[in-house]
């Protein structure tokens, strides 16, 4: 079982140092560049959950680009399986016009019937803003349509069900969306889910935003708890000397503890950061990474020190010095080698608190940068636990506890060790 | 997040947003102490249990190191009862619990201040998270900083936190053995 806790802690962290790495290559860098820029986003559908919902029971449509079936100047053919209990929340279609001719785009149901949604040359065309066209359909195939049912993402109701012995009910089947005398066209299906991890209020892909968060959050923390560890132990070292400097490095680890956190981060930002363009904090790490590690120092000064001041009292010390040896030579040669294994054990007891400090940042909408603690930010600022969005909450709540869990579980196995003495 | 699945958003059995109950409730005339307790449920229930697991932890650490000890085995030895060696575990391990507790107490402030952020409670948590701020700024964005509202939050923080010190040292003084407060 103790090896098991050490082999699953371990395991775990590997596979997020591997996400870590991989991860940002496998997002279209694009989408975090255009992250705060809302025409990019326009497109999508909002606040809409991950396409794998679908798996457990639900049949919403998901957000896809249709590859068109023929495509020739002047004829492009797109093809939409429909199966699904709601119908998407809208069809747009872009196209190229040539010299000002004018475009058709035209819809065609599975059992025949045939709409002309649009004619014109604007280049681009939302299907469930045609109210015109929307309200001939819906009167052709009995279903009940207004214009405010667009804004409830049941435009395309009229299109995609029909009435059936007085029951509205969704026609299953292919439906043909043609563009003609256009040079070429894309049709994108606004769906009811999107991607890995849905979208946020702004039509924004959440996955993407996990993915490329993922690198930022987890060296942030290895730097930090390293940084913390490497002056606590420090501190701790020199205020067990005793002496002037001892008492010095003593008070500061002292007040390293009573320094509110939270205050003290969020005055920070305004001192050090700044805003970019695109609403993104900036601090850079250097700046970050020391002084979330000097808030954090003090305890494991503590520890340290506790450690060291209890190895000095023992008898080994005493003789080493009536032979004549200087503290610090006992410190280097005798000491560090109790405390190395320890200092491992911090870190294990520390990389857990980085990770909550990053969320707790990221709820004061202060995590600088891009990552897991930023995305949280975004939950409070969009009212994402008010309007039950819950993919924007569970997977990186999951992640961040997950990445926790491990160094616990390792923390654990060590403290295990320590105990038994093995 | 399983109290919010749970309450909220599956029982629908508590509030999740504090000043939006207090102001429907005042609204509609139907504001009493119940409509408080009601609305800080979830928050507490929260704070709690979020921060139960780890005083829980090192009482069970605490007590699992007393237990090894010369007196408790000479309890075990005489034949005392399971319940009344557990109270003197207990008893024993209050002293270095208080001093964990006056350590942390800073951390259950930040605890608190967050659950105040999550479930919009506007007290010391939200003067913080409302003292920095991005807004637009022309074409781009810029930050929002009202120094006065954080450092009146963090004075409050830390006047807690020297109370809290002083009543636990106090505590502490009168109830661990070697300090000869005990019994007086």
């Amino acid at each position: 079982m103790r090896a098991n806790k050490l082999k699953l802690g371990v395991a775990i962290i590997v596979i997020y140092n591997i996400v870590a790495f991989i991860a940002p290559c496998l997002v279209d860098e694009e989408k975090i560049e255009n992250w705060h820029n809302g025409l990019y986003w326009k497109d999508n559908p909002k606040l809409v959950p991950p396409s794998w919902v679908n798996i457990f029971g639900k049949s919403l449509p998901p957000t896809e680009e249709l590859a068109p079936v023929k495509n020739r100047p002047g004829l492009q053919v797109f093809e939409y399986d429909f199966r699904y209990s709601k119908p998407p929340q809208d069809i747009i279609v872009k196209f190229n016009g040539s010299e000002g001719r004018p475009v058709t785009v035209t819809v065609t149901t599975p059992s025949g019937e045939s709409y002309r949604f649009y004619r014109g040359t604007a280049g681009e065309v939302a299907l469930a803003y045609q109210w015109k066209v929307l309200m001939e359909v819906a009167e052709g195939r009995g279903v009940e349509f207004r214009m405010e049912d667009t804004a409830f993402r049941r435009g395309l109701l009229p299109l995609f069900f029909v009435n059936r012995s007085g029951e509205v009910v969704p026609e299953h089947g292919i439906y043909t969306i043609t563009v003609e005398g256009a040079l070429n066209s894309t049709v994108k299906i606004v769906g009811d889910t999107y991607g890995v991890l849905g979208t946020d209020t702004y039509g924004r892909d959440v996955g993407a935003a996990f993915l490329w968060g993922a690198r930022q959050t987890v060296v942030l923390v290895y730097l930090t708890a390293v940084v913390a560890v490497i002056l606590g132990t420090i501190a701790g070292l020199a205020a067990s000397l005793g002496g002037r400097v001892g008492t010095v490095v003593d008070s500061i680890s002292k007040l390293s503890t009573i320094i509110p956190l939270i205050p003290f981060m969020i005055a920070f930002i305004p001192l050090t950061g700044s805003v970019s363009y695109r609403a993104g904090i900036n601090i850079p790490a250097w700046v970050f990474v020391p002084a979330l590690a000097f808030l954090l120092f003090g305890k494991i000064a503590r520890n340290i020190g506790a450690i060291v001041r209890t190895e000095l009292n023992r008898e080994y010390v005493a003789a080493a010095e009536s032979l004549g040896a200087d503290r610090r030579w006992i410190l280097r040669r005798h000491i560090l080698k109790i405390v190395g294994p320890y200092l491992i054990y911090q870190l294990s007891l520390f990389a857990p608190k980085v990770i909550a400090l990053i969320s707790i940042l990221g709820f004061f909408r202060v995590a600088p940068g891009f990552n897991w603690g930023t995305m949280l930010g975004m939950v409070l600022s969009q009212n994402a636990i008010y309007s039950m969005a819950w993919w924007m909450i569970v997977p990186i709540g999951l992640a961040l506890v997950v990445f926790a869990l491990a160094f616990v579980l390792i923390n654990r196995e060590l403290e295990e060790r320590f105990l038994s003495g093995g | 997040m399983v109290f919010l699945f749970l309450f909220y958003w599956k029982l629908s059995l508590f509030p999740l947003d504090f000043e939006d109950t207090i102001n429907w409730a005042e609204m509609h005339g139907t504001l009493s102490t119940g409509t408080y307790l009601r609305a800080l449920a979830l928050p507490v229930l929260t704070l709690v249990f979020s921060s139960l697991w780890e005083y829980a932890f090192n009482v069970r650490n605490i007590v699992v190191n007393e237990r090894s000890s010369d007196h408790v085995l000479y309890d075990v030895a005489r034949g005392l009862p399971e319940g009344k060696i557990m109270l003197k575990l207990l008893k024993t391990a209050l002293p270095a619990f208080l001093t964990f507790t006056t350590y942390n107490f800073l951390e259950i402030l930040t605890g608190m201040m967050l659950i105040e952020v999550i479930f919009n409670i506007h007290d010391l948590g939200y003067l913080m998270a409302i003292s920095f701020g991005l807004t637009r700024v022309g074409d781009g964005f810029g930050f929002t900083y009202a120094p006065e509202l954080l450092f009146f939050a963090t004075a409050v923080m830390m006047l807690f936190y020297f109370v809290n010190a002083v009543v636990m040292e106090g505590l502490y003084l009168h109830l661990d053995p070697r300090s000869g407060g005990e019994g007086e």
